[in-house]
């Protein structure tokens, strides 16, 4: 008896199991929704910074770019003016004194004295016509540029004036000597950055800015920014001053925000900083397009194919888009992280539930309950002397309590009980002796009243015979009395009167003549009497014989029974039928005998009797039903192949009921009003009481029945 | 006397054979053929003999019927045909039909002052309860098997004779 032992799923195990389930649950429900928020709160911060950081982006960057448009629209406003101020004087000997034609045709300035870190640089190409006009223009750009290209150069490299017929004017220290070295031929209207000024291609006169492009001369990257100036609708010159991109794309490619990357390019798409190696000329492309189209206002945008965010400004001035690329998993990456720790605190503090409530459970519940569990142990063992905490003052205490309760409850029952089975065995004792005691006498009864079946026939019979015999004596003794015997010694006496003349007394005397007569008569009347008399007496003798015959039949079987004894069954057949004679000629019953010549058996003579003269006396009444010329009744004996003597008695009366075929062995049961019920239970009960069986079959109602007595077959020889 | 209309009709019913000749022995003693004759040469020789003679009984006629039904059916035919009985011996066992007492009921339903005569061979009914039934001890009698030829001529004699001679002997 070792429960605990034993148990698959201890209460605690179980419990914490569910709990730990359900925690888990929770849990994994909590971690998933902390991953949601922070994932929807961090997108929300990642593209606020975003934006935030790429328009502060293109705030610095588009600094030198604004700058540089401020300083051509203020050197396009001082050129302006120092044309219109320029008197003949200038154009004349100052501007020879400063340039001169070169042994190439072209005009630069002067070499002598020439310090091209300080000094603006002049360069005519060979062949360029240089009139009035163009020594105006050529001579106030020098002005200007010399008042105010070192001022620039703070910020920019070179400052410097092209006008469309190819000349150039520039302020530009890095290379002093470019002017001198420069082929005549050179044209700087063949320059990208210049062809922005042409007014062809720039109707508005606008401030435009060329393609990044590489240097010749440094070999570095830059763009230029250009801005024509047209005198009376002419174009008369262009200011330009260039933007190293260096700087700008070193920003771009390296400064960037963490797992983001930036592009820049213009509005057509062309890229002014090259993008990564590894990205896709389609991925770009898509980003392009979706900057491109976006709708005005919009500054993040969302790029579903790649999983990534875009934020997108615009660098004033060139106008070029900046664009940084914020891929997706960098932002989900700290949710994920984040949900993570999330999920490891869950976890953590699960196991330490757990762990806690293991604990608390086993010192709790686990072991009071054993303790339990060990006291029913005890109580069903018998012992009941427990000891439980009754102090504790929740629902185990009160269990506690209860189960102290209970098993004192239990002990006193079980006392009780004890008593009680001890007298109840005693009860019983006294009902089965009781109940064996009223057995035996209701088998002495029954067993009377089947002796007390046949002492009625038996009377009955008598009585009736012996009625004839009364009557038949009576009359007999009547006659006897009657018989006119006196006469005879009277007609003597009359005679021996006439002895002397008897002749003439009987022919001729009156009473002599009747003498004769009356004797002939007398004779013959006395003759009749004895006659009738003798018939009388026969009568009477044949009834006493036929008393004497029921009296020997009854007194063979009215006996105290012998236990066993050889007996011809055959002839016990045929005395039971000779006891019911009477009965069964009264009620025309014509018996058929189906009777196997058998040797003796041993068995009890007295209970045989009784039951075949019940069957043949039942067998009789059955009959009434049945019209008297068909009354049969049926007696068959023979020995059954499992060794027994089987005597069936059948008759075709009125049957029996299914229903009834179980009741009719019982005590009391009968349907004669004259019946005693006690026949065929006696019947039963000595068939038993002999080793054997009766047994009923019928097939109902009208189909007549049959009993079946088995007796075991000893024979008397055998066992003699 | 010889008038079959003056009998007293008497009607049996018993089962049993034998007891239907006892009651007709006892009842109707045989006429002895040519006892006329002898009487006459009798008295020829030896004077008239009035003890004889004067021993005149009441002639019965007898009828017989073996179960109840047939007893009743009897009763009934003779009430119909104005010649009613005036005694009935009636057995008590007479299986299988109805027994003396279901019979006696049904007799009392329709003869109601008809003497009975009730017999039996073996006390298996309880007389005191056929006299609480029925309870009238002057039209019901009881006589036990075996009997007494007298004493079944005296019950005869007794209960078959006029109102006002049985009121005398009774």
């Amino acid at each position: 008896m070792q429960p605990t032992s034993r148990l698959r799923a201890p209460l605690a195990r179980s419990t914490l199991l569910k709990m730990g389930v359900r925690i888990a649950v929770v849990i994994t429900l909590t971690t998933f929704f902390s991953y949601l928020h922070i994932l929807h709160t961090l997108r929300t911060e990642a593209l606020a910074h975003l934006e935030q950081h790429v328009t502060e982006r293109a705030q610095s960057e588009q600094g030198i770019f604004l700058l540089a448009e401020d300083n051509l629209a203020f050197i396009k406003r001082a050129l302006e003016e120092r044309i219109r101020a320029l008197g003949p004087e200038d154009l004349g000997p100052r501007f020879d004194r400063l340039f001169v034609r070169m042994a190439d045709g072209s005009v630069r300035s002067r070499p002598e004295g020439f310090d091209g870190t300080r000094t603006v640089g002049v360069f005519v190409p060979r062949g360029v016509k240089v009139d009035e006009d163009m020594r105006r223009r050529l001579l106030a750009s020098y002005d200007v540029l010399t008042s105010y290209g070192p001022a620039f150069h703070v910020r920019f490299s070179d400052t410097f004036v092209t006008l469309p017929e190819g000349p150039i004017v520039i302020y530009w220290p890095e290379h002093p000597t470019w002017i001198h070295d420069t082929t005549p031929d050179f044209m700087v209207t063949q320059q990208v950055y210049f062809s922005t000024s042409l007014p062809e291609n720039n109707p508005e006169r606008r401030t435009l800015w060329s393609e990044v492009y590489t240097d010749e001369v440094s070999g570095r990257s830059m763009s230029t920014s250009t801005t024509p100036l047209d005198l009376d609708g002419r174009h008369a010159a262009s200011i330009s001053q260039d933007v190293m991109l260096e700087e700008l794309m070193d920003h771009t490619i390296n400064d960037h925000l963490p797992g983001a990357y930036n592009l820049l390019f213009r509005d057509d798409g062309t890229p002014i900083v090259q993008p990564p190696t590894q990205m896709e000329g389609e991925h770009l492309r898509r980003i392009i397009e979706s900057v491109r189209t976006r709708p005005p206002g919009v500054s993040v945008l969302k790029l579903p194919e790649h999983d990534e965010y875009l934020a997108v400004a615009r660098l004033l001035g060139p106008g070029w888009n900046l664009v940084t690329v914020l891929p997706e998993h960098v932002v989900s990456q700290p949710a994920l992280l984040a949900a993570r720790y999330v999920l490891l605190l869950g976890i953590l503090s699960l196991v330490l539930e757990l762990a806690i409530m293991a604990w608390v459970l086993r010192w709790q519940i686990t072991r009071p309950l054993l303790t339990f569990t060990q006291a029913t142990d005890r109580i069903a063992s018998g012992e009941f002397q427990v000891e439980l905490d009754t102090s504790r003052n929740d629902e185990l205490g009160q269990l506690a309590h209860s189960f102290q309760c209970m098993v004192d409850e239990v002990r006193r029952r079980e006392k009780a009980l004890r008593e009680a089975n001890e007298s109840l065995e005693q009860r019983v004792e006294e009902r089965t002796r009781e109940l064996k005691d009223v057995h035996r006498q209701l088998v002495q009864s029954a067993r009377r009243a089947g002796m007390a079946e046949i002492a009625t026939n038996v009377l009955h019979n008598v009585g009736n015979v012996l009625n004839s015999v009364y009557t038949a004596a009576q009359l007999a003794r009547e006659r006897m009395t009657s018989l006119r015997l006196e006469h005879v010694s009277r007609v003597a006496g009359m005679l021996q009167e006439h002895q002397d003349d008897i002749g003439a007394f009987l022919a001729q005397d009156e009473r002599g003549r009747n003498v004769l007569p009356f004797l002939g008569k007398l004779g013959q009347n006395l003759l009749e009497e004895r006659k009738e008399i003798a018939t009388l007496l026969d009568d009477v003798g044949r009834y006493t014989e036929h008393i004497g015959d029921i009296v020997k039949v009854q007194q063979n079987y009215a006996r105290t029974p012998r236990v066993q004894e050889p007996v011809h069954l055959e002839a016990l057949v045929e005395d039971a039928l000779r006891i019911n004679a009477a009965g069964l000629t009264r009620h025309q019953v014509k018996v058929v005998r189906q009777l196997e010549a058998l040797p003796p058996v041993l068995t009890d003579k007295h209970k045989a009797m009784m039951i075949l003269v019940n069957l043949v006396s039942n067998a009789k009444y059955a009959m009434d039903g049945v019209p008297p010329v068909e009354r049969i009744l049926t007696v068959k004996m023979e020995r059954t192949p499992t060794g027994l003597v089987r005597i069936q008695v059948h008759d075709n009366g009125m049957g029996i009921a299914p229903e009834m075929l179980t009741r009719i062995f019982q005590y009391g049961f009968t349907t004669r009003e004259e019946g005693h019920g006690f026949g065929l239970h006696s019947s039963a009960l000595a068939a038993q009481e002999l080793g054997g069986s009766l047994t009923v079959h019928s097939e109902g109602p009208g189909q007549g029945a049959t009993f079946t007595l088995e007796l075991p077959y000893a024979s008397a020889q055998q066992s003699a | 006397m010889s008038n079959p209309t003056d009998k007293r009709r008497i009607l049996v019913i018993d089962d049993s054979e034998a007891i239907h000749t006892d009651f007709r022995r006892i009842l109707n003693p045989e006429q002895r053929r040519g006892r006329d004759d002898l009487d006459l040469l009798e008295e020829a020789l030896f004077g008239p003999t009035p003890s004889r003679t004067h021993d005149v009984e009441p002639e019965f006629e007898v009828d017989s019927a073996f179960q109840g039904q047939e007893g009743l059916s009897k009763v009934r035919e003779a009430l119909e045909a104005g010649r009613p009985y005036t005694l009935v011996f009636l057995d008590y066992r007479m299986p299988p039909g109805w027994n003396g007492a279901e019979t006696l009921r049904r007799l009392r339903a329709v003869a109601p002052t008809l003497n009975v005569v009730l017999c039996s061979a073996y006390s298996d009914y309880s007389w005191t309860e056929i006299f609480q039934e029925f309870g009238e001890q002057h039209t019901l009698r009881e006589l036990r098997k075996p009997f007494n030829g007298q004493e079944v001529r005296q019950l005869a004699l007794t209960l078959t004779a006029p109102k006002e001679s049985a009121s005398k002997s009774g």
